[in-house]
Formats: structure tokens, C-alpha cells, sequence
């Protein structure tokens, strides 16, 4: 080489880069001692900014922060946690409630095998559940609301009665949704 | 719930992931592990404490609270500084905007004018800025750095200070990869410069 270094050839070599061309630049730098000066200034200059400190911020700065900061357990999340906090700790335990519940899914659908089997009996016994479900669900009404309420409902039919769900349906979305505001406009006014 | 396993051990991947899952604990490794990176590239950019402290409060809050928008693809440290360094950014933009000149009136015809319009540099304030470089940053070096132009500034130190290659200064900056060359060779030059005397 018979130049001295270009600016961003210094760069090469300040940043210790290898590959095509820096073996050359590294020679040229030995023979040369204007660009050797040059390159060792520059490694100097640098070596004192790769060794400024990192700087502490307060001492309160992550509690602040974290003050501020929304921590949201997703639902599967929550849903995943809540059924291995139930887990219990013990190995044999944990086994034996195992093969209790894969028993318990093969009874049950041994039992709904069956009874689809005998479409006639389940329609029979989804009847009876049917109208014993009902029965129950007017008289418990009947003791809240009165029996006159239930004898409204049964003259207005099913329009009634799905009515009725909505409104209820309506006022529970109402009050879960403002529950949750208030409870964030509280955890709002409590932030510093 | 479950014990968590030792964050310090984890990845910065896997610990996001944890704070995904609503894991108080992984907010506040991540916060560990980058409070001091973060607020001394803000400090450097801004050279006002308070107001650092501010910004990169603002840093963290906003990156901690979309943490569910994190991309793996995108290194999170990187993603961090780019928050931080935009942030700090937005901030110098906003002052620029907001400064009067000290130095008087850039519409003053003479000199009696331009004294008239000059503003006194409020020595407390001088002051506390000095004594806070001669005492925690103090240095010739920190005035250097303090003095390139923010551009540069962000590059020289995630370069050489946080040990950042180029290809992750140009994905944090939001530059082409040239551009993050071009900034830090004359981010070096002018530095070489400026503590020319110094050495």
C-alpha cells in the first residue's frame, strides 16, 4: 500500500474488524508511523468512552416505575396457575387422583355412550330432568318474586322469559363493567 | 402459583415472556437488569438528572406496559434503547423548540441590543451542572461526548458504551446501516478533537 489509511479504514481497524483487505491495512499500519500515531490516538480516545461508567439512577426509580406499570395475568394464564396451585405436591398423590378422574371420564362417557344408544330412553330422561329443572326453578321463583310473578311469566310464554334473561343479562354485563371502572379510577387516585 | 425459576440466570427472552404472563417478579428483574443502561444513555443525551430520570421512567413505563406487543425477532434490550433513546430525542426536540437564546437577541442590530437581550446564565444551575460532572461524570470525556450532535451521540455510546454492533444501532435508530457508520466515524473524529488537549 503505498497511501496512507483512510478515515473509515481507520474505523476498520479501530473496531478490531477482520476480513478481506484488514490483514493489508494491519501491515501498513507496522511500516508506517504517521498512521500508526493516527490509529493509536484513535484506540485511545476510545478506550476512555468504552469505560464511562453505567450511572444509578434513584434509588426509588423501580418502584416508581413499577408503580406506574399495569401487571395483567392473562386468563389462560391465571386459568393454568389456579389448576396446578390445586395439584397436590405429593407424586403418588398426584397419581392416584389421576387415575381417579381418568376413571371418572371413562364411567361417564361409557354412560352417555349408552344412553345415546337408547335414543328413546334419552329423550325420556332428558324430559323428566327437563321438568323436574323447571318445577324447581318456579317454585324457587315463587318463593322470591311471588306466585303471582310466576303465573305472569307462564301467561307470557317463552317472549317472557327471554326477555326477562336479556334484562338480567344486561343489568350483570352493566354492573361487572362498572366494577371494573371504579376499581381502576380507585387504583388511579391511589398512584403517588 | 408456581415458583418461579432464577430470573438472574434466564435470558432476557424468557424473562419477558414470564412478565407476558403477569409475573411481577420478571418486571422488575428486567428493570434491574437495564435501569442503569437505560437512565445513563438518557442522562447523556439530556445532562439533566431530574429530567433522566423522568424520561426514563417514561422509557420503562411505556415499554413494561406494552409488554405483550414485544416481538422475540427484536432484541429486547434493543427495543428498550430504542424507546429510551426517542424518548430522549422528543425531549431535546421539545426544548430546542422552547429555548431563547442566551446569548441575546438574534435580531439585535447592535451591541447595546444585543446585551439588553442577553440572559444571565443562572449560576445555581451552572453551577449544580459542574459540580455534577466534576463529581459523578466529571470528566473532559463526558463534556466531549456532551458536546457531538444527539445523533451522534446515541450512536457513539450504544457503540461504545453499551457494546452494541452496528447492525443492532441501525435497527435500534431506526437508520441504514451506513448512516450508523458515517455518525459514529464522525462522532470518533470530533471526539478525537475535542480531547486533543486532554491527552
Amino acid at each position: 500500500m503505498n497511501r496512507h489509511l483512510l478515515p473509515d479504514e481507520f474505523d476498520l481497524l479501530v473496531d478490531e474488524e477482520i476480513g478481506f483487505g484488514v490483514p493489508e491495512l494491519q501491515a501498513h499500519v507496522r511500516d508506517c508511523s504517521r498512521c500508526h500515531a493516527e490509529l493509536e490516538s484513535a484506540r485511545a480516545v476510545m478506550a476512555h468512552i468504552d469505560r464511562l461508567p453505567h450511572i444509578a439512577p434513584s434509588p426509588m426509580f423501580a418502584e416508581k416505575v413499577m408503580s406506574q406499570v399495569n401487571v395483567f395475568e392473562p386468563w389462560h394464564v391465571a386459568a393454568t396457575n389456579t389448576v396446578r396451585a390445586l395439584m397436590p405436591r405429593h407424586r403418588p398423590v398426584r397419581i392416584a387422583l389421576g387415575v381417579a378422574a381418568l376413571t371418572s371420564c371413562f364411567t361417564l362417557t361409557t354412560m352417555v355412550l349408552w344412553i345415546a344408544s337408547r335414543f328413546e330412553s334419552a329423550v325420556l330422561l332428558a324430559g323428566v330432568a327437563y321438568d323436574g329443572a323447571s318445577s324447581a326453578a318456579l317454585s324457587m321463583l315463587a318463593g322470591i318474586a311471588g306466585p303471582r310473578t310466576v303465573a305472569a311469566l307462564q301467561a307470557g310464554g317463552t317472549p317472557m322469559v327471554l326477555t326477562l334473561a336479556s334484562v338480567m343479562l344486561v343489568v350483570a354485563v352493566a354492573s361487572v363493567v362498572g366494577l371494573r371502572r371504579a376499581s381502576r379510577l380507585l387504583a388511579a387516585q391511589s398512584r403517588p | 402459583m408456581p415458583l418461579l425459576p432464577d430470573l438472574a440466570n434466564l435470558p432476557d427472552a424468557d424473562v419477558v415472556l414470564l412478565a407476558q404472563q403477569g409475573r411481577d417478579a420478571a418486571f422488575r428483574e428486567l428493570l434491574r437488569r437495564y435501569e442503569r443502561p437505560v437512565f445513563s444513555l438518557v442522562f447523556r443525551m439530556v445532562r439533566d438528572r431530574d429530567t433522566a430520570e423522568d424520561l426514563a421512567q417514561e422509557s420503562f413505563i411505556k415499554v413494561l406496559n406494552n409488554i405483550d406487543r414485544y416481538r422475540p425477532e427484536f432484541k429486547f434490550s434493543s427495543w428498550l434503547f430504542k424507546i429510551a433513546n426517542n424518548v430522549a430525542i422528543d425531549h431535546l426536540r421539545k426544548r430546542t423548540i422552547n429555548t431563547v437564546s442566551l446569548e441575546g437577541s438574534r435580531y439585535a442590530t447592535t451591541t447595546a441590543e444585543a446585551e439588553s437581550t442577553t440572559i444571565p446564565v443562572a449560576s445555581k444551575d451552572q453551577s449544580a451542572l459542574e459540580e455534577m460532572e466534576s463529581r459523578e461524570l466529571g470528566s473532559a470525556i463526558e463534556k466531549a461526548v456532551a458536546s457531538l450532535r444527539p445523533e451522534y451521540r446515541s450512536c457513539i455510546l450504544l457503540r461504545h458504551v453499551e457494546d452494541r454492533s452496528y447492525e443492532e444501532i441501525a435497527a435500534t435508530l431506526d437508520l441504514p446501516l451506513g448512516t450508523v457508520k458515517t455518525y459514529i466515524h464522525r462522532a470518533r473524529h470530533e471526539l478525537r478533537q475535542a480531547l486533543e488537549d486532554v491527552r
